[in-house]
């Protein structure tokens, strides 16, 4: 049984006029420890995908199981926590936190589970010496590069020691040496057993991950 | 977490300067105007100082007599002969006294440097409900108010005035040409104690004729503040025995007041009209208040609205990772109060300068009277200060906390990805 | 261009929302402000009927101790005499008054009926009891017929009258019940309809006034011209009867007008230099106040003061919550709206352009605010509010203002808000005008 499971997801969205398809019947299981790519045009539904595993919305129909347990019903107090125990997000555009440092960036998650201030900051430290960036622990968002960013976001989806990592499209705003950084990272997690879900557009990447889903105007094709 | 969010709260204000700014004085501007109110009040009567016994003093300040056959009304203060016989014999307060004030020419035997001097008739009993120090002599005790003796007490800068820096005690003065010996010299004290503030104290019964002469006011102090009913009801049988004895006269008499209730008062004639000034009294500070929290709140409204749409990046992170929305609603609403309470300290600060500039009109106390710290910066106030604080916090920051906190997440992220 | 306008206020109708909101609330306050400031104003633009510069009221003690024989035997009017001799040698001294429940500003009034010949109409007056130089002190006009002197005994009963706004004394249907109104006839029905509306004496109608209680009769022998208690008062009619012998003593009400030339420190002077000449056994000069003073005094004490101060501090604060209103939200929406700016200025529009837009826009949100708010200021004018919750209210009937000061209202707090409010908003919108259109739209 894979660590998740999609069974025909459909995710409409509605404005007042308009009614767009974004996923429609989609099923999809995700082994554990697997590094997916999932590709597929600009507007096919890939990042409504990855919102949907991560918990971020819900689907119209359909059923989604993390880690063995259906989601559906989940209230959102208890998706919040469900998140932050299983889930770890990396996104495109960073989405640090500016008006905090690095360190406390990194320390995000664990507020919001039972936890003492040191074991937070002894936590938030490891994790920043292992994407290597101990030394800019004082700095805030705005003195960071791009990879620098990234790796930061990194390690804070990792911080509470997740089962899988949803990165949607990690390498975009990243030029390709610095892309590159965040992959080999990436490889590393997933190697060291995390199950990695990501959204990509850049084909040469997705190759080098172990399976790889398209998608097309809201289905699966392959 | 609430070291966190201090920390952040303090970040977003310096990088954010304009817009804190503006927040924060908005914030001073409506804590000034509120608690130079409150502040004032408090001062008015809080029981500290001279007048420690605020809370358990009551007052008759007047009376209003009808003459039914004549149908005609007569209002006007005590006269004695209706004090005397009546109020004189009131069991239920500890202490009571008859009290007048009037200015007086003073000056030394001999001399012809008159002074005018705000002069305080009492009785012994005067002592023990305010509070004086002595720098020497001593207060008259029952013995002097029945013998009529003719001892003064004077302040410290009217002994100066008069004495300049001869001893004083033992000496005579002349109070609108009738010599009285100086008995005691006590500390000067602050005006806004009005009932107790003078230049000079005598007992009543010094005056000649002062049986013919009206009572200025009648000051009750009881054991316990629950003992007003019982006072009360001996003033009411006390009115009864008067009607009984004087053929188609009725008399009120206008009290017993609490201390709080005769500053919001003190002018009607009887006490039902008391009542009406109350109750009208305190419907004009509740509509102050809330137009001074509503205009401000409204202000701040618009300004954390703005604000949140500037984070909702932030907090769709923040929910993503596990942020339940009452822990968003929480982080929110202890940011803005880092704000408040900025603006709060400011503001009250603001407010004893207003206090300062404007006493004549909120204290009705000359211009160069000053006001004792303990008066300005006590428990009911810093109370206030932050109750102030939280409420206009809450209204201000409440809907915007509240939409922030259920902001759905996706959209959150993506709000700025165009 | 205003549809536009509208257009865009409408779309942001949510954050314009609370502008509108606190528009109304600070509206409306500023409304019944401007009301009560105007009746101040035009009140303190009549004529008082009277004049209090360089007046100062003088106080006399009397010793104490001593036996009721001795009072008995004091000679008043003597006593009297003698004062005014020596303070009229005194430099400077132009006039001294003698009065009871007369003088302005000392706090003591009378009031009673009499019945006015030949017509019989009851009516009710200030009474003022004072001497022949009191008009002079107090710069009262003679209007018409002659000042009495008070020293005879003869014109003991000559009195002098004023009226009120038009000069005319008022009296109600109500008081006259019993009476025949002359010229409309017994047994009208107006009588009995008019009830308490005022209706008016014509003085120069009077020939003398009836005091139904001691059955005497005073002749009218001058008309003065109309006088107020105070600034904020209304005009009354008023009786002045000649102080009386038995009322006279150093405890009247002493007034006396000195020259302006002499009027420098002319308490202490007069007190110090006085002092021994008018200890008059066993009266005593106790102290020397200008009328001024004690006008502030009553101003203070019957609210007027209080209220000024009032009006002042709450139209300040909220001026200033305004403008920072003003500016905040402007700022943001500016800041948020830097793209669109820039796009209008790369399609051709000027900065002054942008300039009016903004300010168009505030000037109409503050109209849509003044609508609503001018029915609730009209509706709540209509109703005790103010009254129950013991705000100033302008006492409209008392200066005769209409509907017209409703319009004056209207605009008045129109201009003020409109000048706070584009003050406010001149700063983001410079700023946002100043955006070079390229930068504005790389923003997205």
């Amino acid at each position: 049984m894979g660590i998740i499971k999609l069974e025909g997801i459909t995710k409409i969205y509605r404005t007042k006029e308009v009614e767009t398809v974004a996923l429609e019947n989609v099923n999809l299981e995700v082994k554990e420890k697997e590094f997916l790519s999932v590709m597929g045009p600009s507007g096919c539904g890939k990042s409504t995908l990855l919102n949907l595993m991560g918990l971020l919305d819900l689907p119209d129909e359909g059923e989604i199981r993390i880690n063995g347990i259906d989601t559906t019903g989940m209230k959102d107090g208890q998706m919040a926590d469900f998140r932050n125990a299983t889930l770890g997000f990396v996104f495109q555009s960073f989405h640090l936190i500016n008006s905090l440092n690095v360190l406390d960036n990194v320390e995000l998650p664990l507020l919001y589970r039972p936890s003492t201030e040191k074991e937070r900051r002894e936590k938030a430290k490891a994790v920043l010496e292992k994407v290597g960036l101990s030394h800019r622990m004082r700095h805030f968002p705005s003195q960071l590069s791009g990879g620098q960013s990234q790796r930061v976001a990194i390690a804070r989806a990792i911080v509470g020691g997740p089962k899988i990592i949803l990165a949607d499209e990690p390498t975009g705003n990243l030029d390709s040496r610095m892309g590159q950084e965040i992959m080999d990272l990436l490889f590393q997690l997933n190697e060291e057993g995390a199950t990695i879900v990501m959204v990509t557009h850049d084909e040469h990447i997705a190759e080098s991950t172990q399976r790889i889903v398209r998608f097309f105007d809201g289905r699966r094709v392959e | 977490m609430y070291k966190l969010y201090f920390k952040q709260a303090i970040a977003m204000l310096k990088q954010n300067k304009f817009i804190s700014l503006i927040a924060i004085l908005g914030t001073a501007l409506a804590i000034m105007m509120i608690m130079a109110i409150i502040v004032s009040d408090n001062i008015k009567t809080i029981s500290i100082g001279a007048e420690p016994n605020r809370y358990r003093t009551y007052y008759i300040p007047t009376m209003m007599e009808r003459d039914t056959v004549q149908n005609s009304w007569m209002t006007g203060t005590i006269s004695y002969d209706r004090y005397q016989g009546y109020l004189s014999d009131l069991q239920t307060p500890e202490y009571s006294t008859i009290m007048s004030r009037s200015e007086q020419l003073v000056c030394r035997e001999g001399e012809s440097e008159i002074h005018t001097l705000k002069r305080r008739t009492t009785g012994e009993d005067y002592w023990k409900i305010y509070s004086f120090r002595f720098i020497e002599g001593a207060p008259w005790g029952e013995e002097e108010v029945q013998s009529g003796v003719k001892h003064a007490i004077l302040s410290e800068s009217a002994t100066r005035k008069l004495f300049k820096g001869e001893k004083a005690v033992g000496q005579m003065i002349l109070i609108n040409f009738v010599p009285y010996r100086v008995t005691g010299i006590v500390e000067d004290i602050s005006e806004i104690f009005n009932m107790a503030h003078a230049d000079l104290w005598i007992p009543y019964t010094s005056i000649d004729n002062y049986q013919s002469w009206g009572v200025d006011m009648l000051v009750l102090m009881a054991k316990n503040n629950s003992d007003l009913p019982e006072i009360d009801r001996e003033v009411r049988q006390a009115e009864k025995k008067y009607d009984a004895s004087h053929a188609n006269k009725v008399l009120s008499y206008r009290g017993p007041a609490k201390h709080s209730d005769y500053q919001l008062s003190g002018w009607a004639s009887t006490n039902e009209d008391a009542a009406v000034k109350i109750r009208v009294a305190r419907r004009k500070s509740l509509f102050i208040f809330l137009v001074l929290l509503l205009v401000p709140a409204i202000n701040l409204s618009g300004l954390s609205l703005s604000r949140m749409k500037r984070r909702t990046e932030e907090i769709g992170v923040r929910k993503a990772f596990g942020a339940k929305r009452h822990v968003i609603l929480i982080q929110v609403l202890f940011e803005n109060l880092i704000t408040s309470l900025l603006g709060g300290v400011v503001g009250l600060l603001l407010s004893y300068g207003v206090i300062y500039q404007m006493k004549h009109w909120l204290l009705g106390v000359p211009e160069d009277s000053y006001i004792p710290f303990n008066a300005l910066v006590s428990w009911p106030v810093l109370l206030s200060v932050v109750l102030v604080c939280v409420l206009l916090n809450l209204l201000s920051a409440g809907i915007p906390a509240y939409r922030a906190s259920c902001m759905n997440i996706v959209n959150s992220l993506t709000q700025n990805d165009k | 261009m205003i549809r536009h306008i509208l257009k865009i206020i409408w779309n942001e109708r949510k954050a314009n929302g609370w502008i509108i909101v606190e528009f109304i609330v600070v509206f409306c306050v500023l409304w019944f402000c401007c009301d009560y400031m105007s009746f101040i104003v035009k009140s303190n633009h009549e004529p008082l009927g009277f004049d209090i510069d360089h007046t100062y009221e003088i106080r006399m003690s009397k010793k104490t101790g001593m036996e009721p024989k001795e009072e008995e035997a004091i000679d008043h009017y003597s006593l009297v005499q003698t004062f005014i001799r020596r303070v009229k040698q005194y430099p400077g001294v132009e006039s001294v008054s003698f009065s009871n429940s007369a003088a302005p500003y000392l706090r003591s009034s009378s009031s009673g009926t009499m019945v006015s010949l030949p017509d019989s109409i009851h009516v009710q007056t200030r009474i003022r009891y004072v001497s022949s130089e009191f008009f002079d002190v107090f710069k009262i006009k003679l209007e018409q017929g002659r000042i009495f002197n008070w020293e005879d005994n003869a014109e003991s009963k000559n009195v002098i009258v004023s009226g009120n706004r038009n000069g005319h004394f008022e009296y109600t249907a109500e008081n006259n019940k019993n009476v025949e109104v002359s010229g409309k006839g017994k047994g009208s029905s107006e009588r009995t309809e008019a009830g308490d509306k005022k209706q008016e004496l014509e003085l120069s109608k009077i020939r003398a006034l009836y005091n139904d209680h001691m059955k005497e009769e005073y002749p009218i022998v001058g008309i003065v011209n109309p006088t107020k208690e105070d600034p904020y008062a209304p005009y009354l009619g008023g009786v002045y009867y000649p102080l009386g012998r038995d009322r006279t003593s150093l405890n009247s009400q002493i007034v006396v007008r000195i020259t302006p030339h002499a009027d420098k420190d002319f308490p202490e002077r007069f007190t110090r230099e006085m002092r021994q000449q008018l200890n008059l056994d066993p009266y005593f000069l106790a102290s020397v106040v200008s009328l001024q003073s004690l006008k502030k005094d009553v101003l203070a004490y019957s609210g007027i003061t209080g209220n000024l101060n009032s009006i002042y501090a709450i139209t300040t604060f909220l001026v200033i919550n305004i403008f920072l209103g003003i500016i905040g939200t402007f700022w943001y929406r500016v800041q948020a709206r830097r793209n669109e700016i820039g796009t209008r200025i790369s399609m051709g529009a000027t900065r002054k352009d942008v300039q009016r837009m903004l300010f168009g826009e505030t000037l109409l949100l503050l109209f849509i605010a003044s609508f609503v708010a001018v029915n609730i200021c009209l509706n709540i004018a209509q109703t005790d509010f103010l009254e129950a919750i013991g705000l100033p209210k302008a006492n409209r009937e008392q200066i005769g203002m209409g509907i017209e000061q409703d319009v004056i209202n209207y605009f008045v707090t129109y201009f003020f808000l409109a000048i706070i409010s584009l003050l406010a908003v001149w700063y983001p919108t410079r700023q946002a005008s100043r955006v070079a259109p390229a930068e504005a739209l790389r923003e997205e």
